[in-house]
């Protein structure tokens, strides 16, 4: 299903939570909508889902205004964060339920009933624990046991708040994955809450990224993580180091003396920011004389794929630099050793 | 085996003083004064036994205070959940006032309940005066005995349902709803079976508490033998004649039917506990 949202507001007393967003998400989509806490994502799905009216602006489901329609009305699947399973229900009854409250008109004959519940056990993976309790599963199998029920009603678009948020991190990722695998099996239209990057860069197929009630940017995760719209954009999609910078005969400079190979494009000497995400560094224990920021290590962890170094700058900020192994094992660092560091990749967005 | 042997080491010490300590004040409160009642009761034959506690009034009596106790409970099960939900649900100015009301009825000595209802509902009393001339008479009849036993019961549905309700998040109800679920199936299918196992603990307390009241009952039934005549009373009356035994065989068809009460509430609660784990 295709929806539209129009000029969105909406506000708590003082607090505006949206204000006056727009967005599209196409048929079969799997959006993210990512931001950090506070930002308004989760009102936007529920105000998606009808368990929240908006202020001003329009919903459109398929061209078909849905504004005010209610709850019932909207037929959407909703995946809260803490799963609201009924815990005085089976697995199977849970997932049941919204069969079960169908007027006796539309409601399935109990075999159909039985047999669609079976089907989604099965797709959930959650065949054996048809007769237990909720609180007898995993966080991951509660979590499943959510979607199941929510996928019952054949809803015309499902939305997941933070689905993910309250398990451990192996268990995360082995479920976004699935949820990815999932999504391409199903194909049904699907929004997804989440303030980790690295979890809608993975699943998404488009990202929304939203800040204190608005959108920041909206991309693949290609688009936004390699060209970010705006500072918090780049800044909120990964590990950065951040730099005060000002243009001089063309060039950004940090501190008077390090610039980026390229010319900047930016006024002369007005304030800028400067982004340069950690792995992005060459590091050596020797001068070259352009370019570099002079610090000492400060901290060294080893362990990980990379290897994380923090530096203090000459001018006294911490700076954060990831090498490889193989980089760590020719170096030889130790906490207090000299080092240069030369970005390779900066980004300067105006401050 | 040896494993077995060796003593788990816990942060707080002291279970062996704590236990025996329990097990005293326990026999000395309660088993041994019931053990007395058995005692005692054992003077009679079982033929005596059974005239005495079969006699017409003594059945009079059962019915009357299981009855009227459970009317008060099946009363309170359902005013006290309407009570809970209010306390709950809803914000309003007074509420802690309202809260701590709940509770009166445990503080008060019933015997001033008992004399304040009766006062309200004599046929001259402020209440019981507007009641007379509709027919319905309130003081001295059966229908007085529920009215007391209703009030002193309130506070056990209301004080087993409320926190449970405070307990059910919101997005419960939002799960249902976004299901399709209407109002009224949201209430019936997913609160109502989940705050279920509370309310009949709360029933089943309220019931035992109202079959053993007799401070409040005493003044507003009456005690009209076959009539207004609560088991408790009739225990008194047969102490007052120095007939000992034939109380306590009253008492041992009260203690057996409060104990198979408590069963039934530890089964309940036993079997609400299997169900969250």
């Amino acid at each position: 299903m295709r929806i539209e949202v129009q000029n969105m507001t909406k506000r708590f007393g003082a607090f505006t939570a949206l204000n006056n967003i727009s967005l599209q998400v196409q048929t079969g989509e799997l959006l993210a909508l990512l931001g950090p806490s506070g930002c308004g994502k989760t009102t936007l799905l529920r105000i998606l889902a009808g368990l929240e009216f908006s202020d001003a602006g329009s919903i459109r489901f398929d061209g078909e205004d849905a504004t005010g329609q209610n709850v019932r009305a909207r037929r959407v699947g909703f995946v809260f964060q803490h799963y609201a399973l009924f815990r005085h229900m089976t697995v199977f009854e849970n997932i049941a339920f919204g069969l079960r409250v169908r007027p006796r008109s539309q409601r399935p004959a109990r075999v159909e009933i039985t047999e669609k519940v079976t089907n989604l056990l099965r797709l959930v993976k959650l065949q054996e624990l048809a007769q237990r309790y909720p609180a007898q599963l995993s966080g991951g199998q509660r979590q499943r046991v959510a979607l199941a029920r929510a996928l019952a009603v054949e809803p015309r678009v499902l939305l997941l708040d933070e689905p993910f948020g309250a398990l451990d991190a192996k268990v995360r990722q082995e479920l976004r994955r699935w949820l990815r695998r999932l999504h391409e099996e199903i194909h049904i239209t699907t929004i997804f809450v989440t303030h980790d990057q690295e979890e809608a860069l993975e699943v998404a197929d488009r990202l929304v990224i939203m800040n204190s009630g608005e959108i920041e940017q909206i991309g693949t995760p290609e688009q936004v993580y390699h060209h970010p719209a705006n500072a918090f954009v780049f800044h909120f999609l990964g590990d950065v180091n951040l730099f005060r910078c000002r243009t001089e005969n063309g060039y950004p400079l940090i501190i008077g003396h390090v610039t980026p190979e390229q010319p900047g494009e930016a006024e002369e000497n007005v304030a800028e920011k400067a982004f340069v995400r950690p792995h992005l560094f060459n590091i050596s224990t020797q001068a070259h004389g352009v370019n570099e920021i002079k610090g000492k290590v400060v901290h060294i962890n080893p362990a990980g794929p990379t290897v994380k170094i923090e530096i203090m700058s000459e001018w006294g900020e911490i700076v954060h630099a990831h090498i490889s192994q193989e980089q760590y094992a020719e170096l030889q660092l130790c906490p207090g050793a000299q080092v240069f560091l030369q970005p390779k990749q900066m980004q300067i967005f105006p401050d | 085996m040896r494993a077995n042997l060796v003593k788990k080491q816990r942060v707080i010490p002291g279970f062996g003083l704590t236990m025996g300590y329990s097990l005293l004040y326990l026999s000395l409160l309660v088993l041994i004064p019931l053990a007395g009642i058995f005692l005692k009761t054992t003077t009679l034959s079982w033929a005596q036994f059974f005239e005495t506690v079969a006699a017409p009034r003594a059945l009079a009596s059962y019915r009357l205070s299981f009855g009227a106790s459970a009317v008060a409970a099946l009363l309170n099960a359902f005013f006290g959940f309407i009570v809970a939900w209010v306390l709950v649900r809803y914000h309003f100015p007074g509420k802690q006032i309202i809260d701590a009301i709940v509770d009166l009825p445990f503080a008060l000595p019933t015997a001033v309940a008992g004399i304040a209802f009766t006062a309200l509902y004599t046929t001259n009393g402020w209440i019981g005066r507007w009641l007379a001339p509709l027919g319905i008479k309130v003081a001295f009849t059966p229908v007085g005995v529920i009215l007391v036993l209703t009030f002193i019961g309130l506070p056990f549905v209301v004080r087993t349902v409320q926190p449970v309700l405070q307990d059910i998040q919101p997005d419960i109800e939002e799960a249902a709803a976004v299901l399709g679920a209407r109002r009224t199936q949201t209430f019936t299918r997913v609160l109502l079976p989940m705050l279920w196992p509370a309310l009949v603990t709360g029933f089943a307390m309220a019931f035992a508490r109202a079959v053993g009241e007799y401070g409040s009952v005493i003044f507003i039934s009456g005690n009209m033998p076959m009539r207004t005549e609560i088991t408790p009373l009739l225990i008194i009356t047969k102490l007052e004649q120095y007939d000992y035994a034939g109380a306590t065989a009253l008492a041992v068809v009260m203690l057996l039917v409060s104990f198979a009460l408590l069963l039934l509430i530890n089964t309940l609660q036993w079997w609400t506990r299997r169900q969250r784990v």
